[in-house]
């Protein structure tokens, strides 16, 4: 594969993939670019015997990763997700601890209601909950892929997507079925 | 089954659990309401997550990716150009030091003294003489000064004991300059021949032992001015942190290249009191123009009389700087186009017209002011035309 036809075939997926993690376009585009210029550089070494989608998630992930941790070692993630005080979900503000350390969500991002919802459950997520549930969902990952991608066993993709899927029961809980 | 299976619920939405596993679970929600109701829940929430809409790239992503991607492209690739492989150092080491000293072997044979048309060192004896096959800048000096002291004893009617280098260091050893003893004796024909054979070597067949007096004229002018041009702007180191950017010729489309100055009529067909008013005149600045559409590049060559064909400029990235000489009688040169302090400045020089004007009349190419130009990125930054002294 040469590097146009990566970027044709997995730019979009992987700046809807940072898109999710982070949770705004601008931090969304940065990542997706860092991850897809990494992707370039290390294509020649890229062997196959994985698919290349999951490759190219791996190291979206791993360039967010490195990025949470040294956001963190800044103390931004003390900074309270401006996304709390535009909440309009009462429930939201009665319990406002702001899980990750990402930027704001984006007031425009999602054009449904729901949508707004969902992301907004999906960032108060712990980062690493946040990439379980992104890559199980939305990227239809397998949790051994899962596993490879964030460099944990698979026992802990299975807990965590577990634990995960509660908590946004619970955030998403005026959405689904009682 | 009476325990409710509930951490395995999510891994059989996800297709994860062994067959067997499966049979079982499957086997308990047909009896569990309360495992069937979790179940339904936990595939609700999946299913809106996976509603999110994926979206489309923000515009001008690629390009904005496609920027870094070059740039890092090129930083990966600057490497310095005169590491050249050892071979072609040496090559060009060798190559340089062969002109060097065919430049010397031509100035030490000028200034050898020549008098009535005959060689100082006419040819008499060879048994004494070595070959030479190499000389050093030493052995010319010497080789001049023995000359010297020849000619100098000859003048004062002193007998001079041979026609040898040898014999006349010794004669000269009176002389300020006499050549040490060990060095070998040559002849002006010596020097010659082996000027010659070192010419053959490098290939070069017949050189101009002093340049005609225009060419030499031109070329101290043009020394001159680009010494001016070096010590009036020198390239700052930065500019507000950042190193002054150079927009090269070729930059933007092939068209970029300045074409060369056009054939003007000669001066004698043009007005006699407009070519006196022009050098009466004090020095005129050239017409710099900014050319932003077809329209305008369109007007400039007609008002101009430009002959030659404008450049095919894509002007939704790219405009063409034009420079045009004040008269007939001067040639413009675009120097560089640089940015600096939020300025673009086209940097151009005004000096003598020097061409063949008679062949440009036969031609009957019209009295066209030389101009020159250059096609640089669309900018909406100030385009200074600065003349370079």
């Amino acid at each position: 594969m040469t590097e146009n036809e990566l970027l044709e075939k997995h730019a979009v997926p992987v700046y809807n993939l940072a898109l999710r993690l982070v949770g705004n376009a601008a931090d969304a585009e940065d990542l997706a670019q860092d991850a897809l210029l990494r992707a370039i550089r290390a294509l020649p070494s890229f062997r196959g015997d994985s698919q290349m989608s999951t490759w190219i998630y791996r190291i979206t992930v791993n360039t967010w990763k490195n990025r949470v941790r040294s956001e963190k070692r800044r103390g931004l993630w003390k900074l309270l997700p401006l996304d709390f005080l535009f909440s309009k979900d009462g429930d939201d503000k009665a319990s406002p601890e702001p899980a990750a350390p990402d930027a704001p969500l984006d007031a425009g991002l999602e054009s449904s209601e729901q949508g707004a919802a969902v992301q907004r459950a999906l960032m108060e997520l712990d980062p690493e909950s946040r990439a379980v549930v992104v890559l199980r969902e939305l990227k239809g990952q397998s949790y051994q892929e899962i596993a490879a991608a964030l460099d944990i066993p698979e026992g802990t993709v299975k807990s965590r997507l577990s634990r995960a899927r509660e908590t946004l029961k619970q955030k998403l809980a005026s959405r689904v079925t009682p | 089954m009476t325990a409710h299976p509930r951490e395995a619920l999510p891994e059989l939405m996800d297709g994860q659990l062994a067959a067997g596993r499966r049979s079982e679970i499957e086997a308990h929600l047909k009896t569990c309401e309360a495992c069937r109701s979790e179940l339904a829940k936990l595939r609700e929430v999946s299913a809106l997550v996976r509603a999110l809409p994926e979206r489309p790239l923000p515009s001008g992503f690629m390009h904005r990716l496609e920027r870094r991607r070059r740039a890092e492209s090129g930083a990966g690739r600057s490497q310095p150009h005169y590491l050249l492989p050892f071979p072609a150092r040496v090559a060009a080491f060798v190559l340089s030091s062969l002109v060097v000293s065919l430049v010397l072997y031509d100035k030490v044979r000028l200034m050898l003294p020549i008098t009535g048309g005959t060689p100082a060192f006419s040819v008499s004896n060879n048994d004494t003489r070595l070959p030479s096959t190499s000389l050093s800048t030493g052995d010319l000096e010497l080789g001049r000064a023995a000359g010297t002291a020849r000619a100098k004893a000859h003048a004062r009617g002193e007998p001079v004991l041979g026609d040898t280098f040898n014999a006349a260091a010794s004669a000269a050893s009176a002389a300020p300059a006499a050549a040490p003893p060990g060095i070998s004796a040559l002849s002006n024909e010596d020097l010659l021949a082996d000027l010659d054979r070192q010419k053959r070597k490098a290939g070069i067949r017949g050189y101009a032992a002093k340049p005609p007096p225009e060419i030499e004229a031109y070329l101290k002018l043009r020394a001159g001015l680009d010494a001016q041009l070096l010590k009036a702007s020198p390239l700052p180191a930065t500019v507000g942190g950042q190193a002054p950017a150079l927009l090269s010729a070729d930059q933007g489309v092939a068209a970029a290249k300045a074409l060369p100055v056009e054939k003007g009529r000669p001066l004698a067909e043009t007005s006699p009191s407009a070519a006196s008013s022009a050098e009466a005149s004090a020095p005129a600045e050239a017409e710099g123009l900014l050319l932003k559409s077809a329209q305008e590049r369109e007007k400039a060559w007609t008002d101009h009389g430009m002959h030659a064909a404008a450049p095919t400029v894509n002007y939704d990235v790219n405009m063409v700087a034009l420079v045009v000489a004040p008269d007939l009688t001067s040639a413009v040169e675009v120097m560089g186009v640089e940015t600096r302090a939020g300025k673009v400045i086209v940097k151009y020089r005004l000096f003598a017209r020097m061409e063949d004007v008679a062949s440009a009349a036969r031609k009957n190419a019209g009295p066209v002011r030389s101009y020159q130009f250059r096609v640089i990125p669309r900018t909406d930054k100030p385009v200074v035309f600065s003349r370079v002294e």
